[in-house]
């Protein structure tokens, strides 16, 4: 396990290699930092969405990471980019008027129906509490991780957890399921 | 609710966020080797085994490449085979799409290089290998991927017209030269070799202008190229000052002055008489990235 210190030194070393052209190092971000965006753009867009909008933040931030002074902000960075990508995307798409999800619809439509059906749920949810809920429950974060890689106070994220997960499951009895 | 649970997974596990869990998990970022990012897979595969310290050696196979076609089984594609449609994959190299009626010829697979010629038709290309490893042959010039993603279309005449999406391209002959970023594009004639690049959002005057300075050396056209430059096209007036000599290079290089700020290490009589450093300096500062990355690569062709 590597200290905040040395997870520090880790970014920063392939961050600048990768702002010279290293690929091998851009790649290790990808992996590094693939959960995190993946689990910030779930908060937002459906999950067929999320996948293929892993690839524009990606090639986005490959293509601006010369612009990218200091190394260390490349968490908060990427994370911008991710979110922004997800609010163009909503912009961008057609309103839809969606059914009211339910596990017990979920299951007898497909094989993720009820994890989509979830997942819709958690969407609706204030702001604040969504992004906290899928690195957690999706994701596989504990709070202290999505403090540290989301630069929230531990104290923050403990609330929104709480908070959030009372609230999702509300709503879930609200909605029979 | 088991908040501890809930916060770090400690204590007695609460059931229904368990359950939470296990559903929503179906839904977790895997870190799959997808078709759509190939480049960054085999890239994390890479850095992985770097970083723990391993040594690598990575010796593609003589085919590395496999050809997909809809609706047919993948095949290897061997050296010297013509392919006319499908995409072509390969692990380590990266992944290019031949659009129906194109011919493209595998020349040579080996670790170091991966030679291809397209003699007519549409390639679209998204190479995650080392700069310079992945190289396309037309008829009028090479083309050398510095980058990731590229579309390069070569008429039945031998003309080529590439436009890069992302990172750099090189189009090479003899000893004239023409590097593409990301957003650019460049022709290139047989006979000839590459034409002065331009951003595609560039003024259609400076884009009609140098095509017709590059095909007629028309002073006239020189002229309204640089009139309607503006910083941005920077790019086109670098590559135009190793395509110009005497009057027109120092008209060349007084509209670049203007348009970026250059580092006093550049002068005037250093660029006119084609200074090689001078000129990579020049380059710096169009910022679109430095020199040293590419030059290592460029030595090497």
């Amino acid at each position: 396990m590597l200290t905040a210190i040395e997870s520090g030194l880790r970014q920063a070393t392939l961050v600048r290699a990768a702002r010279s052209g290293d690929r091998v190092a851009f790649g290790a971000l990808y992996q590094e930092y693939g959960r995190l965006v993946h689990g910030v753009l779930l908060a937002h867009v459906s999950y067929q969405d999320a996948e293929d909008l892993m690839q524009d933040v990606f090639i986005k931030a490959l293509e601006r990471l010369p612009e990218l002074r200091e190394p260390a902000a490349f968490r908060a960075w990427l994370l911008a980019i991710a979110r922004r990508a997800a609010t163009d995307h909503q912009r961008s798409r057609k309103p839809v008027e969606e059914p009211a999800p339910t596990l017990a619809a979920g299951k007898n439509s497909q094989p993720d129906g009820e994890a989509f059906a979830v997942l819709a749920t958690i969407q609706r949810l204030p702001e604040c509490y969504r992004e906290t809920l899928v690195l957690r429950l999706v994701e596989g974060m504990t709070g202290p991780e999505i403090a540290e890689r989301t630069g929230l106070t531990a104290d923050s994220v403990r609330v929104n957890l709480c908070r959030g997960m009372k609230l999702l499951r509300a709503r879930l009895e609200g909605s029979a399921l | 609710m088991n908040e501890d649970y809930l916060w770090d997974r400690s204590g007695e596990p609460d059931a229904g966020i368990a359950n939470l869990e296990q559903v929503l998990g179906r839904l977790r970022w895997r870190e799959k080797k997808s078709r759509r990012w190939p480049w960054i897979a085999a890239s994390a595969a890479a850095a992985a085994l770097l970083l723990i310290g391993l040594s690598m050696h990575i010796s593609s196979p003589a085919t590395s490449w496999t050809l997909s076609i809809a609706g047919k089984a993948p095949t290897a594609v061997r050296a010297g085979q013509v392919l006319t449609q499908g995409t072509i994959e390969s692990d380590f190299v990266g992944e290019v799409e031949i659009e129906p009626k194109s011919r493209l010829r595998m020349l040579s697979s080996k670790a170091s290089e991966h030679r291809m010629a397209l003699d007519h038709g549409t390639i679209h290309a998204l190479i995650w290998a080392p700069p310079a490893a992945f190289v396309v042959d037309t008829p009028s010039a090479k083309t050398v991927d510095l980058g990731c993603r590229y579309t390069l279309r070569v008429a039945p005449d031998g003309a080529g017209f590439l436009t890069v999406e992302t990172g750099w391209v090189a189009f090479q002959w003899k000893n004239l030269e023409s590097f593409i970023p990301a957003g650019a594009a460049c022709t290139t004639r047989p006979g000839h070799g590459p034409d002065t690049p331009h951003f595609l959002d560039a003024p259609q005057t400076l884009v009609a202008s140098v095509a017709r300075f590059d095909r007629t050396q028309d002073p006239q056209a020189l002229a309204a190229a640089l009139s309607a430059a503006r910083p941005r096209d920077a790019l086109t007036l670098w590559h135009l000052l190793e395509r110009t000599q005497g009057a027109e290079r120092a008209e060349v290089f007084d509209r670049f002055a203007a348009l970026v700020k250059l580092s006093p290490e550049v002068t005037r009589d250093a660029v006119l008489r084609g200074d090689p450093k001078a000129m990579d300096v020049a380059w710096n500062a169009l910022q679109l990235g430095d020199t040293n990355w590419w030059r290592e690569w460029k030595r090497a062709w």
